[in-house]
């Protein structure tokens, strides 16, 4: 299973992993990218509750964006424009260090059912890091540290940051360790037709940016893999902002969809490979 | 390609060119030009995006090496972003106030660089050029590349540099049109489809900075992983897309380049030439191989 | 030259192939033949050392692809060792080094297999 990023929206994953337990498709390595992280680290410690799983998504996620004003960001990036004293604009993450550890605990990658990997992104080269020891806390606080709201977070000796700004689908992480049938969990960003402010026009840049990178790295990685690779896309027909809580039902509902529309061709592909000689 | 009538020479070898986004980097274009014309190898396509479609443009005007260095030097001031455009500044505080439109936003005037365009290439268009060009460019709206083939060159130019936030987009049949370097900064895409073989890539990595001590470095900073990001990924798809060859040729220079370092220009080019000079043998091979008339099956077929 | 060299070593459960020359669009098919022949007499745990490659292109790049998706497809692999800079280059800038396992050395890329099994 491969779960990208994709902020609030990652809860919908949770559904997914609903319809793949229920039909008994059996999931043996979990990577994950950013919001991502959250459900990839339940699937790799092997929980079959999914429902539990987005109840404790639901306790970490509350209050911890409620400090989160865009404006303010802004401003900390272009004072002038915005018209507010240059300071680093970030959030304090106290309150996202706390939810973080009481959803994972002490919980080192080796003690997980699954083998997991987290990707993050070096702050200073830009390069993709692959995180697969350690205390997971570590790795997830890297992994989910969106740029200019959580401080980057140090991991070995290098300044980490979301792993979505150098590789949002990280489906080349699953190939590169022997991964067979991939589902890939991804989410596109909503892009506006007509631009309306300041604020818009920064959105639209940065959505238009990941878009690209996300399927420009998706087309390479289909192209590499030696097997199938299926994407789940789930259409939530809204922009999903990071403090939509009460859209978190509708959010599972619709991944679930997503993956039920799989379900034939996956079991069809299970078994054949069943068949095949190992 | 096939030889002789009698006493005719067989058709010189010809390359597609792709020049990226890199500011006046891409100057190191005119190197590889230079390098290419140097060996006989000709160009028969230029692809160019953002700055680069500036030198995309001086190559397919066949100008020399000696004459794109002046155009160059003239055209890549300091003075192009140095005024300031207060309406829009305002506009960003209190859009419905002032009347915030994204087809005005930019937060440089862009008159300078009007004028500088319009000196450097005058009326000419696009489908008029010597060697076919092709100038790229992103719809802001939709997010996708968008290809100019025709059109005056001075506007297409405009529209690829529309860096978001610094330049206004330019509208060009109803699409907004910013930087090509957002959908893609490397657009080989646009050579493979015309049905270019051998493809000479020149690329830029956007620079990374290890000291980041303000949120506007971040956001910075941010942009040019992002960008690099994509680079690489496009990058990675056209290598094992493409049928035939894609020469790439990403300089890597010394050293640091700031965005107008105009009196760089000299030592940019011979980076470039460098770059292209370390290629030149498996280039030249490659094309006379290709054109041996006694070996029917293509070398440059798939491998499977 | 277009030409390369290739010598196959065997180990236990892993074949090293060691490259010598220039992978590009000229040579590809022949490390294509040279890496499917040991596929398919069942060696599927690959090795391909590139300590004497000094320069690759996207059409080898391709050809190597092409590689170690067979290899994988039977259940096995194609791993990189001792990989020159220049080559590294072209590797990280094409994406290939992130779905491709390479190794310092062919020590290492050997005992890589063992790891696993």
């Amino acid at each position: 299973m491969v779960i990208g990023s994709g902020g609030l929206r990652c809860v919908s994953a949770f559904g997914a992993l609903q319809v793949l337990q229920r039909e008994g498709i059996p999931i043996d390595m979990v990577v994950a990218c950013s919001g991502g992280a959250l459900c990839g680290y339940w699937i790799a410690t092997g929980r079959d509750d999914a429902a539990l799983g987005v109840e404790r998504f639901r306790e970490g996620w509350l209050g911890t964006f409620d400090n989160l004003a865009y404006l303010k960001i802004l401003g900390a990036v272009f004072p002038r424009l915005f018209g507010f004293d240059p300071k680093f604009g970030l959030m304090k993450d106290e309150s996202v260090n706390r939810a973080l550890a009481g959803y994972v605990g002490d919980d080192r990658f080796e003690d997980l059912k699954l083998p997991m990997h987290y990707v993050a992104t070096d702050v200073i080269s830009g390069d993709k890091v692959v995180l697969s020891k350690g205390k997971v806390f570590d790795a997830m606080r890297a992994t989910i540290s969106i740029p200019l709201v959580f401080p980057p977070w140090e991991v070995d000796g290098r300044l980490l940051m979301d792993g979505a700004v150098s590789n949002p689908l990280p489906v080349d992480v699953a190939i590169r360790e022997g991964a067979d049938i991939i589902i890939a969990i991804g989410y596109e960003e909503t892009l506006q037709p007509g631009i309306l402010s300041g604020l818009g026009l920064v959105k639209q840049v940065t959505n238009v940016a990941i878009n690209h990178l996300l399927r420009a790295q998706y087309a390479f990685y289909s192209l590499a893999h030696h097997a199938e690779i299926i994407p789940i896309m789930p259409d939530f027909g809204t922009e999903v902002g990071l403090k939509d809580m009460h859209l978190i039902p509708h959010l599972v509902e619709q991944g679930a969809i997503a993956t039920e529309r799989e379900v034939p061709y996956l079991l069809r592909l299970l078994k054949s490979s069943e068949g095949a000689s190992a | 390609m096939s030889a002789d009538v009698a006493g005719t020479p067989p058709a010189a070898p010809k390359v597609s060119l792709v020049i990226g986004s890199g500011s006046v980097k891409c100057a190191a274009a005119i190197g590889v030009a230079q390098v290419l014309d140097e060996a006989g190898i000709g160009i028969d396509r230029v692809v160019g995006c953002s700055a680069g479609a500036i030198f995309a443009t001086l190559v397919a005007q066949r100008n020399d090496a000696a004459t794109a260095r002046k155009r160059t030097v003239e055209l890549w001031t300091k003075d192009l972003t140095a005024k300031g455009n207060t309406r829009a500044l305002l506009s960003v505080l209190a859009p419905k106030l002032f009347g915030f439109s994204l087809g005005r936003f930019g937060l440089r005037d862009d008159r300078k660089l009007n004028e500088r365009l319009l000196e450097a290439f005058g009326d000419l268009n696009i489908e008029d050029t010597p060697v076919p060009l092709h100038i790229t460019a992103t719809d802001f709206g939709t997010g996708d590349l968008v290809e100019l083939r025709t059109g005056p060159v001075a506007r297409a130019i405009r529209a690829s540099l529309a860096i978001p936030f610094a330049f206004s987009p330019v509208e060009i049949d109803g699409r907004q049109l910013v930087d090509g370097y957002l959908s893609d900064p490397l657009p080989i895409s646009v050579a493979m489809k015309h049905g270019a073989r051998v493809i000479v890539a020149v690329g830029f990595e956007s620079p990374v900075q290890e000291n980041i001590a303000s949120a506007g470095r971040f956001a910075f900073q941010l942009s040019s992983i992002m960008s690099n990001n994509l680079l690489r990924a496009r990058f990675s798809f056209h290598s094992v897309a493409h049928h035939a060859e894609v020469i790439t040729i990403i300089p890597e220079f010394a050293e640091r380049i700031r965005l107008f370092d105009t009196a760089k220009v000299p030592y940019i080019i011979e980076a470039g030439a460098e770059a292209a000079r370390s290629q030149i043998d498996y280039l030249r091979r490659l094309l006379s191989a290709d054109a041996a008339p006694a070996h029917p099956t293509a070398v440059l077929a798939d491998s499977k | 030259m277009t030409q390369l060299d290739f010598v196959a070593t065997h180990h236990e459960e892993v074949t090293v192939i060691s490259v010598q020359g220039s992978v590009d669009s000229l040579t590809a098919d022949q490390l294509t033949e040279a890496l499917g022949s040991q596929v398919s007499t069942g060696r599927i745990r690959l090795v391909a050392d590139f300590g004497a490659v000094e320069y690759t292109s996207s059409a080898g790049l391709r050809s190597l692809l092409g590689s170690v998706k067979e290899s994988r497809r039977l259940g096995g692999d194609l791993r990189m060792a001792a990989v020159q800079p220049a080559v590294l280059r072209v590797l990280s800038l094409s994406g290939f080094a992130s779905i491709i396992k390479i190794y310092d050395d062919v020590a290492s890329a050997i005992a890589s297999y063992g790891a696993a099994a």
